[in-house]
């Protein structure tokens, strides 16, 4: 059996005991109504949404990777700015160097400085990241919700138009688009999302299809709400918080899938660097100049353990069955 | 009792629902005949009980009635005016004056809303309130009715207990002040010290507002306290109807006896004087009832007449009707 | 060596959860002889099925049980590992739960699940443990058990599946069976079978049975002494009659008249009465009151109810109320009042 000291908090000994025979006699008068404490809630009124703020910042690795993730956000914004280097400007002065005064994390085979690039790369990653959710959260439950709400034919028909979607490997999409637009970073965006809509659309079905069967919903048709007004009060506001979840862990992914691409050869096209094209330049000369391939390594990582411990971090805490 | 004139009538109600069954096709859908040729009528101000077990239809009885199901046929008479064939929006109107209290008191509420919405929703719905104030003001006046304070207004339903949850269902509920509602094993969800609270509630409304319900229970004596008429279903057929002092005293019908023999009774010498009626296995499935009467299966009485047809309720006097060939 | 075939001293169990550390059993003592039926009765949240399984050691990880003693047939049950507890549970203590459903794993035949206690306690071989399983399952009133035995769980009923949860808890023959409201899920005509095969197998087999319910309609039925619980603390124990008609405990009154009176369902004239509910909602276990628990309800709370909760006094012989009323001093004070 486990003991653990702090689960028995000390309770003071109880002012009387039944063997005590000199009680003041007041003390069994009659206890006044209003002394009665029935009905009494103590706890503090706490709302769905506060009530994940405050899980969410008691989780101390999803507060880390928040932190990480602003961090990295100001880096992608200021670094750029503020360098005395572009990107694209080379220096064959100074080409090949470790890390240093100047240049911080070192530069690359054309003396391009390796910290601007990440930063910039930053940039690209994040904006597909954060993109790729937006679009994939708006289409999924707008799509999600139409075919769950209608339901009968229309989801079928719509669930199928998904299945035909799903069937297709996102890669040949991201192949066939980049061949017919060209690598830039719209026709990846495009790419990843055509098939990162798809979850969220199953899932807000899924969801609104339970809820639509929950006595509150059945309730709101009793009293009268309209289709339209059971949709937004309360089929919707009860289905988000697992598809936030869902689309949160999207954005890692999205931001992986792009630096896969990339680094496969097939993404986004010199000069312009993302953490992929880095990472894939690195790998040529690893074994001389190991920091041109660690850092935006580093730096892939680091985010996806960010992003995703964010991602754990907001499911504990928009968990649906509300802890009392 | 009878010179009150019906507020709700049902006749012949049948709600069949289509199941998708085993394989593909058409042809391998199955008909559950969940609510199968009920009739009954409740006079205004009055409580029409109806019990049964599980699976036997009281609850879709209940729904269909509020027309949250199309019914497959039969006719649902409100207030004298013929409600079956209303669209939805030509029954809208209707709504405000029959509702529905839930059995499941943490389904029924939703979470995302506070008291304040739940209970004030039905009252901007249906425009009977004009501003924010006196929306607020009715809203305070409803919990105070059900006996909550003014600080569990701005509170989420998960903060409450089953009890407290159910009595914000009521409230939301009596927030139209309907002429009928529909109580869905209100009470069974609940603990028995609660239980006793709820059923004041709903009985205390009755007296001042003169509200009709249909109760729905399976709980044999809840419904004794509180029915004026009771109706026993079993398999989607309603069995035996009669006043409640007459179908508690008189009880003609064998699936009744044993329902009522069966159910507990807080008190041990009773308990052991009683004699039971044990009924040997279980409910057949709805999918697949068997032919005639549905309870022959179980049926002490049963004979091959039970086989052949379902018997007809038949009335043998003190507004008493009992649907079975052997007991009359 | 205690006399009683389980015996629990100031049994506590709290449970940690995200807002905070809920104590969920305050203390209670506790025994079962043998061959009794013993009833425990609260509402939802008063302790009872976590009292029956703190003994069993079957909570979860955010559980912590203390006891000063736990002992079940000469054995400590604090002391013992998982492993013995394991042997222990389902070969000498048998268990049934309020829904048959989940309790029944969906993926073995009913067979399967009933003669795996009888291979691994019991030592039987395939063929013994086979031919024992369809006597069990005769004897819990299942037709046709050579049948039965290689169906699944989802082929049965409600009911049948309850009575297969009885033959896999009976089948080793244990000393003690507990049963967590085994008919609350129930229908009303499956629960009186369920009740009269659990009262045939305590007369054949001359178990103990702790029954652990909500429903003071079930105890008054089939058992000989209650214990009646509620925020976490004994009320009230006694044997039947006194529970129901020397009533000491004005929670367990309240219980009783919150049901419909004379509601004797067989014959006779209902003559209806107002309930007498308890008003207001149970404690939070969270913050429990210093005093005693139902003082908030009780429609006879007196100022000390509140500052201190009341011990268990002994009323007669095997009668014991918690409750301030029985207090000398209490008597003195509404004699003077009168």
């Amino acid at each position: 059996m486990r003991k653990k000291k702090n689960m028995f908090p000390e309770t003071p000994a109880p002012a009387y005991t039944m063997k005590d025979t000199d009680i003041p006699a007041e003390l069994f008068q009659p206890l006044p109504e209003e002394e009665k404490l029935t009905d009494v809630i103590n706890r503090p009124s706490i709302s769905y949404w506060r009530n994940a703020y405050l899980k969410m910042k008691s989780d101390k690795l999803a507060v880390i990777g928040i932190f990480f993730l602003i961090f990295m956000i100001l880096v992608a914004i200021f670094v750029p700015m503020f360098s005395p280097y572009t990107y694209d400007q080379q220096d064959y002065s100074a080409i090949y160097q470790s890390p240093n005064a100047e240049h911080p994390l070192g530069t690359d085979m054309f003396g391009r400085d390796l910290l601007v690039r990440i930063a910039y790369g930053a940039r690209i990653s994040l904006t597909i990241g954060v993109v790729t959710a937006i679009v994939s959260l708006v289409v999924g439950v707008l799509f999600g919700g139409i075919s769950g709400f209608f339901g009968g034919k229309v989801d079928m028909l719509m669930m199928r138009f998904v299945d035909v979607f799903a069937s297709v490997p996102s890669l040949l999409y991201s192949i066939l688009l980049i061949m017919f637009m060209g690598a830039k970073m719209t026709s990846i965006l495009i790419a990843i999302c055509m098939t990162y809509w798809l979850n969220p659309a199953r899932q807000t079905r899924g969801q609104i299809l339970t809820i639509k069967n929950q006595d509150y919903a059945m309730a709101a048709k009793v009293v009268g709400e309209t289709r339209f007004q059971i949709l937004m009060r309360h089929l919707i506001p009860n289905s988000m918080g697992p598809i936030i979840v869902t689309v949160m862990l999207l954005i890692p992914s999205a931001i992986f899938d792009e630096a896969f691409l990339s680094f496969i050869g097939i993404g986004i096209a010199v000069p312009v660097a993302s953490w992929g094209t880095l990472a894939n330049d690195g790998m040529a000369t690893m074994g001389m100049y190991p920091h041109l391939m660690l850092f935006p390594a580093l730096a892939i990582c680091l985010t996806m353990f960010a992003l995703n411990f964010i991602g754990d971090g907001l499911r504990d805490a928009l968990d649906p069955r509300l802890k009392r | 009792m009878e010179d009150k004139r019906p507020l709700i009538e049902v006749q012949g109600l049948k709600m069949y629902f289509s199941i998708a069954g085993k394989g593909f096709g058409k042809k391998s859908r199955q008909t559950l005949k969940a609510v199968d040729d009920v009739s009954f009528s409740i006079p205004e101000g009055t409580t029409f009980g109806l019990v049964g077990e599980s699976g036997c239809g009281k609850t879709t009885v209940g729904r269909t009635i509020l027309k949250l199901y199309k019914p497959t046929g039969g006719k649902i008479v409100f207030d004298g005016k013929d409600i079956t064939d209303l669209s939805e929006k030509e029954f809208s109107p209707y709504r405000k004056d029959m509702q529905m209290i839930f059995q499941d008191p943490y389904s029924s509420l939703n979470p995302r809303q506070t008291v304040n919405e739940i209970i004030g929703a039905p009252l901007s719905v249906q425009k009977l309130v004009s501003s924010k104030e006196e929306r607020d003001e009715r809203v305070r006046e409803l919990v105070h009715m059900v006996g909550l304070k003014d600080d569990h207004i701005n509170r989420y339903p998960h903060e409450f207990s089953g009890g407290q949850r159910q009595r914000i269902g009521i409230a939301r509920a009596l927030a139209l002040r309907p002429k009928f509602i529909v109580c869905d094993e209100p009470i069974s969800a609940l603990d028995v010290s609660i239980q006793a609270q709820v059923v004041n509630i709903l009985e205390e409304f009755q007296e001042e507002m003169g509200l009709t319900y249909l109760f729905i229970s399976h709980d044999l004596s809840m419904v004794r306290h509180i029915s004026h008429r009771v109706g026993v279903m079993y398999l989607g057929h309603l069995v035996e109807v009669a006043d409640v002092a007459e179908l508690f005293e008189n009880k003609r019908h064998p699936y009744t006896q044993s329902l009522m023999s069966a159910a507990p009774v807080a008190d041990p010498k009773k308990a052991a004087a009683s004699k039971r009626i044990l009924l040997e296995g279980d409910v057949p499935s709805p999918m697949n009832p068997p032919s005639g009467c549905p309870f022959r299966t179980r049926c002490r009485y049963a004979t091959e007449e039970c086989a052949a047809a379902m018997p007809p309720l038949r009335d043998i006097g003190n507004n008493h009707q009992v649907a079975c060939y052997n007991m009359l | 060596m205690s006399e009683h075939l389980l015996e629990v001293k100031n049994l506590q169990t709290n449970f940690a959860t995200g807002a905070g550390i809920v104590q969920a059993v305050r203390g209670i003592d506790l025994y079962v002889d043998s061959g009794e039926f013993l009833g425990i009765v609260g509402e939802s949240g008063c302790g009872k099925s976590v009292t029956m399984l703190s003994i069993m050691r079957l909570l979860a990880d955010n559980a912590a049980v203390r006891a000063d003693k736990l002992e079940f047939n000469g054995k400590d049950l604090l002391a013992e590992n998982e492993k013995a507890m394991k042997k222990l549970r389902g070969n000498e203590i048998g268990m049934i739960f309020q829904d048959p459903m989940t309790s029944l794993n969906p993926l073995y035949t009913v067979g399967t699940q009933l003669m795996e206690p009888l291979k691994l306690h019991q030592k039987l071989k395939k063929k013994e443990a086979k031919e024992k399983a369809i006597e069990m399952l005769r004897i819990v009133g299942i037709n046709e058990p050579e049948k039965r035995i290689n169906q699944y769980p989802h082929e049965m009923s409600g009911g049948m599946r309850q009575r297969v949860m009885i033959a896999i808890a009976m089948c080793c023959d244990p000393k003690i069976l507990i049963a967590d409201e085994p008919t609350t899920a129930l229908d009303v005509t499956i629960q009186a079978q369920i009740m009269e095969l659990m009262q045939e197998l305590k007369e054949k087999f001359s178990t103990s049975v702790i029954l652990i319910t909500h429903d003071l309609g079930v105890i008054a039925q089939v058992c000989t002494r209650v214990v009646v619980m509620y925020g976490g603390l004994i009320m009230e124990e006694g044997s039947l009659d006194q529970i129901f008609y020397e009533t000491k405990h004005p929670y367990t009154q309240g219980l009783l008249e919150s049901v419909p009176r004379d509601a004797e369902l067989e014959d006779g004239v209902y003559e209806k009465q107002k309930l007498k509910p308890i008003p207001g909602s149970p404690p939070d276990l969270m913050n429990p009151p210093k005093g005693c628990p139902f003082a908030a309800r009780c429609r006879y709370a007196m100022r000390i109810c509140n500052m201190a909760p009341a011990e268990l006094t002994t009323v007669s012989e095997g009668h014991r109320a918690a409750c301030w009323l029985l207090h000398p001093q209490a008597a003195a004070a509404r004699d003077k009042e009168v």
